[in-house]
């Protein structure tokens, strides 16, 4: 008997192995490097975990196989339908790096969309999400709910789900929710609750697959560039969409500076810039791959060990790719030299060369003192790769409501000497309320040549109490943003995420989409503030003293001061008259008033 | 306490009127050596540093800047500065170092030659390029000396171009540094600063922009070695760098046993120097101090940086010894020390500079006299000036007159006429305002002079009883205290100037009054010869010479009237409104005083 049930149970606990190992969970991890022209290099880790729509369905048993609970439980009882999350520390350098995969502000931002028709509204949703990420990553992300950063844009942040339109009928912008945090910091304690998200991280530091590169903390936030992401998704499970899936990419770049100090000469190793090799590979992943992009191949000689499994030509840029999953490396310690030289020298112009990107994005402040300021931003569109048709450029600018923005200022001019003015093709702006809300601006620009795009705003003077705890130097303005789809002819040099798949194993083997988002550069602005220190107490307190005393001597001296007449006495008795004589007419009057409002009202009454 | 409207005459003791003049050049004379007792060490402040977070010299220098480097670059640059091309060099020496380097444009200069600022930025690994730092150095240095009025400032340059390169890719860098080199100082400076700022409509965007700056340091070495380092600090209309910045400073080269000096003048603390030579010189300091802030231009490029809220002052290298056992120059490591603590420590700052003081006057480079202090020497100067027009308004309110005269509240005894006194003063400012029409030059400033003297005679007088005229007085002197007042808020130093020679001038007209020709005769001499603007000019000016040469020297009008020059051609360019405030408020209140002297009619 005991032996038949046995079997039974060991069946039974078979069967649920093998039906917890059949969830079509897909774990793929990725390595992206590009050398930079300016000696520094690129590395983005891309972590992308494909599994089932099932673990975000309430009122039923949930399985999580690779997928992190943290992130399930949150978004399932938030309602979300989408987000996306960046902690940068940093600017990406537009003009001498090139295009990222993708791209993100200095700070903290977060998206997201939110499902319809739930019980709760929108607004306590993102709340307590805002405040749930928040707590998992260990960013101060509770501030994104306060009036100053959070708003709706119409156009710039669409859902980047992959159903069919008919499918999500949420296109109304009062499901979305955009914030960014420009003073948010980076370190070491948002990476460590980030990188437990991962399904091959062990315990202590025996971390298995390229997680293993992340061990070593303090080294990666030794760079000029560092930004941590996540985005989850809902994309199509086959091409006829007839099955959902939820798509969940977490994503580390970081850019290094790696020259040497020979003159020209760049290096590096895993173990320079992340202090471990590649131990072994994650037995959970189905994909492991390091891809090194080439494209500076054309001006330096590189010298790659070990010799790569094969290279693929992505539009003209030759990228080289290491299979870890690859037989021969599956038990081996992997680790990558590089070191290149650069075979030209240098000359002035060199900051014009072909790696730069086919748009550029710069933006100051202007205006001094702290009264009035503006701003200026500088879209380039690249002279070589100029293009006949025009491109749409999508500019979104979301400002703290203490700077009172003038949309009759708003100037768009091209570049040129000539400044010829450019009517955008659509404007939606929702001017900001003191306290409430901010600015948000939206433009459609369609455009062949270089812009600026300018306008001014006047700043508020705070309340001592909303004045940051922190040292001050300055509010910021977050990063206006521009969204665009890059040119057929130019879209396929640039390696950028695609929509179709987070992954870049796919978006490498199929033509991008060409949709970039490009974030320009935070300011600081000074906006008028009181010294908090001991001589604006003693100014304060001398003008209150100055105002007291003003007063009373401007009313000695201007007013001449006579002996008036004396009241006459009254006796009790009269007083004692006057009292009942007042009470005596008080009641006359109510009475008459009671009297008065009744009649009417039996006769309107009497109407009815 | 008796109302203002009921003050009468009779309420003023009569021995007041008796030691009225007495008490008038007391108070004044008092606030005239209160003034210079300022810099007494009883009560000039040693100078701290207010914000912790600066603490120079804290950081363990870990830069190292070999002298090899160093004369490589300058030899560099020497080559670019005998092809003129130097800005290529700079720029390519820049980029070479793998920091980005652009151009400016500034139009072209008196020889018809394209000038071009150049400027680099190191951008900080820990940041979003939000705030930055900024070095200066000119590609020229003014110098006094006439052989050679512009020279190279190749010392600068190189020092400027090895610390931006040891800075760069330095891990706790958190600021931005901005290495610029303006062409044609001033001029190159403000360009450069309206294009960050876009503050001119018209001028073209820059490449590249990095935040808010913080604050900066320019600097300026004519020769390729220097022995102590004179710091110069400043601004325009007065404006002053926050204490803070210019301590660190001395705080650090104090470390680095480099001599500071303040005007070139040094102030030796030690205490085997005599007591006399310390209070000497630190009369002197002080001073030159207020004789030049006065002025209300800045002496060197960081005036243009003050007026956009830029904490900068400049580092001059002089070839002055100021030790005695002093023999070699000072080495470039200590240099090099001071130039790294300073940025360290803005690197460290959180804040704005926002503590300590922004209105001081410096005795010596560690003491100074903070705003509550100085502004008591220049109260008492103006007292005279409340007093007098206290006991001119007590005077006239006199109740037990029978010729009564009603407004509101108030009895007058007399019947005043006020038409011709607002027309007096509307002509004489219509005066000089036509005056300053005239461009601003030398011989047309005696031009103008002589019609302001010629113009009792020949325009239409107002001629008065002796009560319209103490009225007249009354309405001046409270015009001179209101202006008096503004302008110790504004520019102190131009304030207490101008008290010097107002409060002798009212003195005087109000003198006129007596009824004696001689007394009268003699007011219009000494208004005409001492009290003259001009002369006062003179004597200013002369003044300023001998203290910053520190010997007696001769006038010299050649050098006069160039100096004159220069400053009306730099006071278009630094935006200035000290000779707005001299035209437009203090001649005419003189020439209103001068022509009062002419006017009582018996």
């Amino acid at each position: 008997m005991y032996s038949t049930k046995l079997i039974y149970c060991i069946f039974f606990i078979l069967l649920s192995i093998y039906y917890c190992l059949s969830t079509d969970d897909i774990y793929k991890e990725e390595l992206y490097i590009r050398p930079l022209s300016t000696g520094h290099t690129y590395f983005n880790l891309l972590f992308t975990t494909v599994a089932s729509p099932n673990i975000l369905k309430s009122n039923i048993v949930h399985h999580y196989h690779l997928f992190p609970k943290s992130i399930a439980d949150t978004v399932r009882s938030n309602g979300v339908s989408e987000f996306h999350v960046s902690l940068t520390q940093g600017l990406w350098r537009y003009d001498h790096w090139g295009m990222p995969i993708v791209g993100a502000p200095p700070g903290a931002e977060v998206w997201a969309w939110f499902n319809p028709n739930e019980q709760q509204d929108v607004t306590s949703r993102w709340t307590s999400f805002a405040h749930e990420l928040g707590g998992l990553l260990c960013a101060s992300l509770n501030f994104v709910d306060s009036n100053v950063s959070t708003s709706s844009p119409h156009y710039s942040f669409r859902p980047q789900s992959t159903l069919p339109i008919s499918k999500n009928l949420h296109q109304d912008n009062s499901l979305v929710r955009y914030a960014v945090l420009p003073r948010e910091i980076v370190c070491t304690e948002n990476l460590t609750p980030w990188k437990k998200l991962l399904p091959c991280v062990a315990g202590g530091s025996n971390h298995k697959g390229l997680v293993g590169l992340l061990d070593n903390a303090p080294k990666l936030y030794h760079s000029t560039y560092h930004s941590l992401r996540m985005d989850l998704r809902q994309i199509c499970a086959n091409i006829e969409c007839t099955s959902t899936q939820l798509e969940f990419s977490m994503a580390l770049a970081i850019v290094v500076d790696t020259t040497s100090p020979k003159p020209d000469h760049n290096e590096w190793t895993f173990r320079s810039i992340f202090g471990s090799n590649i131990a072994q590979i994650c037995p959970l992943s189905s994909l492991t791959n390091v891809y090194v992009d080439l494209q500076l191949s054309q001006t330096n000689s590189f010298n790659l060990s070990p010799e790569p499994d094969y290279s693929i030509e992505q539009g003209t840029t030759p990228i080289i790719i290491y299979d870890l999953h690859n037989e021969k490396r599956k038990n081996t310690t992997f680790s990558l030299n590089c070191n290149y030289n650069k075979q030209k020298s240098v000359t002035i112009d060199n900051q014009n060369n072909k790696f730069s990107p086919p748009i550029v994005v710069h933006r100051y402040a202007t205006g001094y003192g702290v009264r009035d300021g503006g701003i200026k931003t500088i879209i380039k569109l690249n002279e070589e790769q100029k293009q006949e048709d025009e491109i749409t450029l999508l500019y979104f600018e979301q400002i703290p409501w203490y700077f009172r923005v003038f949309l009759h200022t708003l100037k768009i001019t091209t570049l040129d000497n000539n400044r010829t003015e450019i009517k955008p093709d659509h404007i939606s702006y929702i001017p900001g309320k003191d306290r409430e809300r901010p600015y948000q601006l939206e433009l459609v620009i369609k455009t062949k040549q270089s812009i600026l795009i300018n306008f001014e705003f006047e700043m508020a003077f705070l309340k001592w109490n909303e004045f940051p705890p922190d040292p001050n130097h300055g509010f910021y303005i977050p990063s206006a943003i521009i969204s665009t789809i890059l040119p057929s002819n130019i879209k396929s040099n640039y390696i950028l995420r695609s929509l179709n798949s987070f992954s870049l194993n796919q978006s490498l083997s199929s033509l991008s989409d060409g949709f970039v988002r490009l974030y320009s550069e935070t300011l600081l602005v000074n906006l008028p503030t009181p010294d908090f220190s001991m001589p604006f107490n003693v100014i304060c307190l001398g003008c209150t003293a100055v105002a007291l005393a003003f007063g009373g001597l401007h009313n000695l001296t201007t007013k001449d001061f006579a002996f008036g007449e004396k009241r006459p006495k009254i006796p009790f008795r009269q007083r004692l008259q006057d009292l009942r004589f007042r009470v005596m007419a008080a009641r006359h009057a109510l009475a008459q008033r009671i009297f008065r409002t009744r009649p009417q009202e039996q006769q309107r009454e009497h109407a009815e | 306490m008796p109302l203002l409207s009921t003050l009468l005459s009779r309420d003023v003791p009569q021995n007041f009127y008796k030691f009225q003049f007495q008490l008038y050049s007391a108070l004044f004379f008092v606030g005239l050596l209160g003034f210079l007792y300022l810099s007494s060490p009883i009560i000039s402040r040693r100078t701290y540093l207010s914000e912790n977070a600066l603490s120079p010299g804290l950081v363990s220098s870990d830069l190292y800047v070999s002298v090899e480097h160093v004369r490589h670059i300058m030899g560099q640059l020497r080559t670019g500065y005998k092809n003129h091309n130097i800005t290529d060099v700079i720029q390519l020496i820049l980029i070479e170092n793998g920091i980005e380097a652009y151009k400016q444009d500034i139009g072209r200069n008196s020889t018809n030659k394209q000038e071009e600022n150049i400027y680099g930025i190191v951008r900080a690994p820990r940041l979003a390029s939000t705030e930055s730092i900024i070095l200066v150095a000119p590609l020229h240095v003014r110098t006094q000396t006439k052989l050679q009025q512009y020279k190279a400032n190749l010392f600068g340059i190189a020092h400027t171009l090895a610390i931006g390169f040891a800075l760069h890719r330095k891990p706790y860098m958190s600021k931005d540094i901005i290495l610029l080199f303006p062409a044609a100082q001033e001029y190159g400076t403000r360009v450069w600063l309206d294009a960050y700022f876009n503050n001119n409509p018209y001028s073209l965007p820059l490449d590249a922009h990095a935040g808010s700056i913080q604050a900066g340091l320019a600097l300026e070495f004519p020769h390729e070695k220097f022995y102590s380092i004179d710091l110069r600090h400043n601004g325009i209309n007065g404006q002053l760098p926050n204490l803070d910045l210019i301590n660190t400073i001395v705080q650090l080269c104090d470390k680095n046993s480099i001599a500071t000096t303040l005007y070139s003048v040094y102030v030796d603390l030690s205490t085997n120097e005599p007591f006399i030579n310390y209070i000497l010189k630190s009369t002197r300091t002080l001073l030159l101090n207020v004789l030049t802030l006065a002025t209300g231009i800045s002496d060197g490029v960081h005036g243009q940086f003050l007026h956009y809220r830029i904490e900068m002052m400049t580092l001059f290298g002089s070839l002055d010894k100021h030790h005695e056992y002093q023999t070699s120059p000072i080495t470039m490591r200590a240099f090099d020390d001071v130039i790294e603590g300073f940025i360290r420590s803005l690197n460290n700052l959180l804040e704005r500079f926002h503590q300590s003081f922004f209105f001081y006057l410096h005795v010596n480079h560690r003491n100074f006299v903070s705003i509550a202090t100085y502004m008591i020497p220049l109260g008492l100067m103006v007292l005279p000036a409340l007093i007098r027009s206290l006991v001119l308004y007590m005077s006239f309110c006199n109740s037990s007159s029978t010729n009564l005269f009603s407004t509101h509240g108030r009895t007058m005894k007399f019947y005043i006429d006020h038409t011709p006194i607002f027309i007096e003063i509307f002509q004489c400012l219509a005066i000089s305002y036509v005056l300053t029409w005239i461009p601003l030059k030398l011989s047309l400033l005696i031009v103008s002079l002589i019609t302001m003297f010629i113009s009792p005679l020949i325009l239409r007088r107002f001629h008065s009883t002796i009560y319209e005229f103490d009225y007249f007085q009354f309405i001046l002197l409270l015009i001179g205290s209101a202006l008096l007042g503004c302008l110790s808020l504004l520019n102190y130093s131009m304030a207490f100037l101008t008290a010097c020679f107002l409060m002798p001038c009212y003195m005087f007209a109000g003198f006129s009054k007596l009824d004696h020709w001689f007394i009268k005769l003699f007011c219009r001499l000494l208004f005409i010869i001492f009290l003259n603007p001009l002369v006062f000019l003179a004597l200013y000016y002369y003044l300023t010479r001998i203290l910053m040469n520190g010997t007696i020297i001769f006038p010299d009008f050649v050098q006069f009237s160039n100096d004159l020059d220069t400053y009306f051609a730099s006071y278009h360019l630094f935006n200035t409104w000290t000779v707005d405030v001299v035209c437009l408020t203090i001649i005419p209140i003189w020439l209103l005083l001068y022509r009062s002297t002419f006017s009582i009619r018996l």
